[in-house]
């Protein structure tokens, strides 16, 4: 968040500049910007992934915050979808990538778009460092605790799939 | 064990703090979304 607030971002977003222009020449956009079908079809698996990860996301904390699988034990919930956020997030960055290079330069003026960006950063840090270490043995944890994860990790995962949606509306 | 109990404590109080930032930021984020497309349909369609 520091980044976010500070020149660092702006800095850094004129120093990565030259690696957008750079994404413009690869054979992904000469591909994506030919072909509108193949740009589609990714989309459409992009959009899939992006599904699989927020049932991943809304089955884990569902649990976490005992609104669904209560006859599981939540570390078994949270272990198990978190395999399917991974495959999904996997998923997510490839079919992100081949679509980024086809707008690249598209993109890189769009605010909401590093908006996206920050917050995926965010959920995918704050998944793998804070989530996933406290839930592997939940009973050790406040329940409060708890809950503030669940619905931490909610609002962030909403905003990226609200930004990502947003994205689209801004043509 | 005293370690692994102070590696969770820690654990516990790193996800506290990064817990109410990111709520609090959200929170104030979308509210000035919101905001910001209420102020848009004015001007757009007035009171």
């Amino acid at each position: 968040m520091g980044f976010s607030f500070s020149d660092l971002r702006v800095d850094a977003w004129h120093a990565i500049r030259g690696l957008f222009l750079w994404m413009e020449t690869t054979w992904f956009a000469d591909i994506g910007k030919t072909w509108g079908g193949v740009f589609a079809f990714v989309e459409a698996v992009h959009l899939l992934g992006m599904a699989l990860l927020g049932g991943a996301v809304l089955v884990s904390d569902g649990r976490l915050l005992n609104l669904c699988f209560t006859d599981q034990p939540a570390e078994l919930v949270v272990a198990q979808s978190h395999r399917l956020f991974v495959v999904a997030l996997g998923l997510l960055v490839a079919t992100g990538l081949f679509m980024a290079c086809s707008v690249a330069m598209k993109i890189y003026y769009m605010e909401v778009y590093w908006i996206k960006m920050l917050a995926l950063m965010m959920g995918i840090l704050f998944t793998l460092f804070i989530k996933r270490p406290l839930t592997n043995n939940i009973s050790t944890v406040s329940p409060w605790l708890v809950k503030g994860i669940a619905v931490s990790s909610l609002m962030i995962w909403f905003t990226v799939a609200a930004t990502g949606r947003w994205i689209g509306f801004s043509g | 064990m005293n370690d692994k109990k102070k590696s969770t404590r820690d654990m516990e109080l790193a996800a506290r703090i990064s817990c109410t930032a990111v709520v609090g930021f959200f929170l104030v984020y979308w509210y000035l979304q919101i905001e910001d497309v209420l102020a848009l349909l004015e001007m757009a369609y007035g009171e």
